[in-house]
């Protein structure tokens, strides 16, 4: 489990803080996305999840340790994959593997198991003997998980890891997910594309400018993406603004009219069509137009909007 | 502290580290074996060095001159072409009066001898020659002269000098030649010439182990001397007198008795070298570490830690059980302790070439000063490294700033800082000058080893030029106290420093 608790991260006093007292929860068998656009915070936020950086105030609790102040002990729950892995270019992956084990109390035979069994199930053990330097992207990556997992830790930092995936990958990064949440861990995803999250997280948690603004359950997720509705009248006038306030804010254009911020589920749209022939106007069309999931984040989380 | 300790284990037996270790002693026993390999004191090999170790007579006007050729070892030289010549003098009336030479040229047959003879009844005063060959062609700077005692007939010469001796029917050299499976220590060839056939008489051979300038010579009774052994019946010997290490440096009087007790002949010999090894090993080692040790500390500092940090590969480690501040501690330790390792061999075994070549071995003080001295100065700029990679984010800054540091901490350091005093308008010839241009220079670890050293001393050597000015250590405020204090602080300030801005610095 996964505690953040008021966390906040000055780099420079410059600056706005790169993340502002953020709180948030992961449990285990969870898994919880991460969405904000880029320079949100969500690597700050998970860099000092994982010990690399310093909160500036505010804590974080890994399996109940305090990650500054018990760094080791909380530090063996906690396995991180990078947004962009950085090794030892020289380095071999066994070697490198056994290495990090031995932080966890892990001798060399069982380690040596491990990092075969690791490198078999990512895909890297054709490659085990070229140094790292020589891994593309995509195996790079690949490593990092298999080195976040060698300490068998409760709980996984993964930043950014599906984005730039091909199809493929994407489905199989999400079923390894899926069963890391079966195993009953608790994972943290980052991503700055809100539908990527969509079919893989329980909850988001939505960053803007270091500020964390929603979380949403996946049951939500549905439903969310509020709809607009446009009406062509024939004879349309001011009071019709009166009329239709009450489904959301009305914009009036001659005699094109604008419902947006629909806040009626789309199939009691009729309600529309009811008040307005009550008040004696003739309706010429009726569209609604939803918003994706995407566009929702967009609006939630752009600038200036 | 486990993951401390299994970091810095890791460290240690890490490629690095042993191709630092490899490195240093490699680099060290090449240069000891460049110095001592060249170090001998003529300057010339023993064996294409000849001595000419002559014998002169004279019976009723029958002259009758030996000479014998030996190389450095005290094996016999032939064919080497000797000049010399016999002189007398006469007085006669006006211009007449002068010298008459006699020269006396030849070569030595195979077992290093010529022999010459002539009959003359003018009186022969002198036999002169020279007395060292190199490659067979004459290297003494002048000539040596045997000298008739008297002008009497049958008188007998005599080399005024030690190691010679000559009776009325034979003669008798000592002369220290170089040992040659042990090129410190001193043989004595004994070479008996008598005037005819005939062999050396029984004679005792006594030895006395002296300090320099602390004996008498000759000593003419056995009394105060160590008897080795008797020899007879030869004419040519070689004697390796039962010496031992703690006879280093000391001076050996070696003396034939003969069967009555009688002083014959004697000569001094130094049977190690004059040369003391901690000297020796100091001076050829100080310009190559000059470069070697602050290159070694900046370099592992920036291999082991600065590199990493910079570049983020650190950050796949201290996402591990471990902290920031261990992960730098354990780097930094595994680096000192390489430093330590590493001058720990390669001093051990300059110190054996040294003492196969010289036969002069440190003493554990001088060796314990080298080492503390050059470890503390490797890790002082490894430790300045660490503190910098706390600051500067970028690889190329802190290798920029590594180089920098060598050329202005190591090379031009102590320049800068005689500017420095310079424009202080300090007064070296003063105490108070020579202390403040010690903390200058004590400003950088390069200076660290000349401090150790010059505490080890107890003077103050070839410092801006002060040669064999008589400053002791202590007066200038290098003692036991601030040498430990220095050296300390160079340990531990720069990496305590790093390890603190570690712990609380992203
Ligand atoms: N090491 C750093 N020093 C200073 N500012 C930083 C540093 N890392 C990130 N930032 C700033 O903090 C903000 C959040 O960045 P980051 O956490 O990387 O965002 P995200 O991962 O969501 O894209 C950005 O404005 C970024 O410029
Ligand atoms: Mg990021």
């Amino acid at each position: 489990m996964i505690q953040i608790q008021g966390l906040t991260k000055i780099y420079r006093k410059s600056q706005p803080p790169a993340v502002k007292n953020v709180t948030l929860e992961i449990n285990q068998g969870e898994i919880m996305g991460f969405a904000g656009l880029n320079g949100a915070g969500k690597s700050t936020t998970i860099r000092i999840v994982s010990g690399i950086i310093f909160p500036t105030s505010g804590k974080v609790l890994v399996n109940g340790h305090d990650i500054v102040r018990e760094k080791v002990e909380a530090s063996k729950h906690i396995g991180w994959v990078p947004e962009l892995p950085n090794f030892e270019p020289n380095g071999k992956a066994i070697p490198l593997l056994k290495y990090y084990a031995g932080f966890y109390g892990i001798g060399p035979r069982e380690a040596e198991e491990k990092a075969e069994m690791l490198l078999k199930k990512f895909n890297v053990w054709e490659a085990r003997k070229r140094p790292l330097k020589d891994y593309s992207q995509g195996m790079k990556k690949r490593f990092s998980i298999a080195a976040a997992m060698i300490g068998d830790p409760d709980n996984f930092l993964f930043d950014e890891t599906l984005n730039g995936l091909d199809p493929e990958g994407v489905k199989n990064m999400r079923d390894f997910m899926l069963s890391l949440k079966k195993d009953g861990k608790a994972v943290f995803l980052s991503s700055h594309i809100l539908s990527e999250l969509e079919n893989v997280a329980d909850r988001i948690a939505i960053i803007r400018r270091g500020e964390l603004i929603k979380v949403i359950d996946r049951s939500e997720l549905g439903s969310l993406g509020k709809s607009s509705v446009k009406i062509t009248l024939h004879n349309s006038d001011s009071k019709v603004s009166g009329i239709l306030e009450e489904f959301g804010s009305v914009e009036i254009n001659g005699n094109v009219v604008y419902i947006r911020d629909l806040n009626i589920p789309q199939a009691e749209n009729y309600r529309i069509t009811e008040a307005l022939f009550g008040a004696g106007y003739r309706v010429i069309s009726i569209t609604t137009e939803s918003e994706g999931l995407e566009e929702y984040f967009l609006q939630l989380v752009g600038e200036g909007k | 502290m486990r993951d401390f300790l299994y970091d810095l284990r890791r460290t240690l037996s890490g490629k690095f580290t042993i191709t630092m270790i490899a490195l240093i002693v490699l680099f060290t026993v090449a240069i000891a074996f460049a110095a001592a390999s060249t170090s001998s004191s003529s300057g010339a090999s023993p064996s294409s060095t000849a001595y000419l170790l002559p014998a002169v007579f004279d019976n009723n006007g029958t002259y009758k001159v030996v000479d014998y050729a030996i190389d450095g070892y005290g094996h016999p030289v032939p064919n080497l072409k000797i000049v010399s010549y016999m002189t007398y003098a006469y007085s006669g009336t006006g211009s007449s009066s002068g010298e008459v030479q006699r020269y006396v040229n030849g070569t030595t047959d195979a077992n290093g001898y010529f022999n010459y003879s002539f009959t003359s009844s003018a009186s022969f005063q002198d036999y002169s020659y020279n007395n060292e060959y190199i490659d067979g062609i004459n290297a003494s700077s002048s000539l040596i002269s045997i000298v008739n005692v008297s002008s009497a007939q049958n008188s007998y010469f005599t080399l005024r000098s030690e190691g010679f001796s000559e009776g009325s029917n034979y003669a008798i050299w000592l002369y220290p030649v170089d040992n040659q499976s042990n090129r410190a220590e001193q043989n004595i060839v004994l070479h008996y010439v008598p005037y005819s056939n005939s062999t050396l008489p029984t004679m005792g051979v006594y030895y006395n182990v002296t300090n320099p300038g602390g004996f008498s010579f000759p000593i003419s009774s056995t009394t105060n001397m160590t008897y080795f052994k008797t020899i007879s019946g030869m004419n040519n010997a070689l004697i390796t007198l039962p010496l031992n290490r703690s006879d280093n440096n000391r001076f050996v009087v070696v003396e034939l008795f003969n069967s009555t007790g009688v002083y014959v002949v004697g000569t001094v010999g130094h049977f190690y070298s004059t040369v003391s090894a901690s000297s020796f090993i100091e001076g050829f080692l100080q310009i190559p570490y000059e470069f070697l040790i602050p290159i070694l500390g900046i370099f592992s500092a920036y291999f082991y830690y600065g590199k990493d940090k910079a570049s983020g590969v650190l950050e796949s480690i201290i996402t591990r059980p471990v902290t920031k501040g261990r992960v730098m501690a354990s780097r930094f330790t595994g680096g000192a302790v390489s430093f330590l390792a590493g001058i720990l061999i390669a001093l051990a075994l300059a110190d054996l070439i040294v003492l196969k070549y010289t036969g002069s071995a440190l003493s554990t003080s001088s060796f314990f000063s080298i080492l503390v001295g050059y470890t503390v100065e490797a890790i002082g700029f490894s430790g300045i490294i660490y503190l910098v990679s706390q600051f500067v984010k970028s690889q190329g800054g802190i290798l920029g700033i590594g180089i920098a540091l060598f050329f202005l901490m190591s090379l031009f350091w102590a320049d800068l800082m005689d500017v420095i005093l310079f424009e202080l308008h300090a007064n070296l010839a003063a105490r108070s000058g020579l202390v403040e241009s010690i903390i200058l220079d004590s400003i950088s670890p390069s200076y660290y080893p000349t401090l150790v050293l010059t505490y080890h001393t107890g003077y103050l050597f070839s410092l801006l030029g002060l040669v064999g000015s008589n400053v002791t250590a202590a007066s200038v405020g290098i003692t036991l106290v601030s040498v430990a204090i220095i050296g300390i602080v160079w340990v531990v300030v720069p990496s305590l420093a790093s390890f603190f801005l570690a712990r609380s610095r992203d």
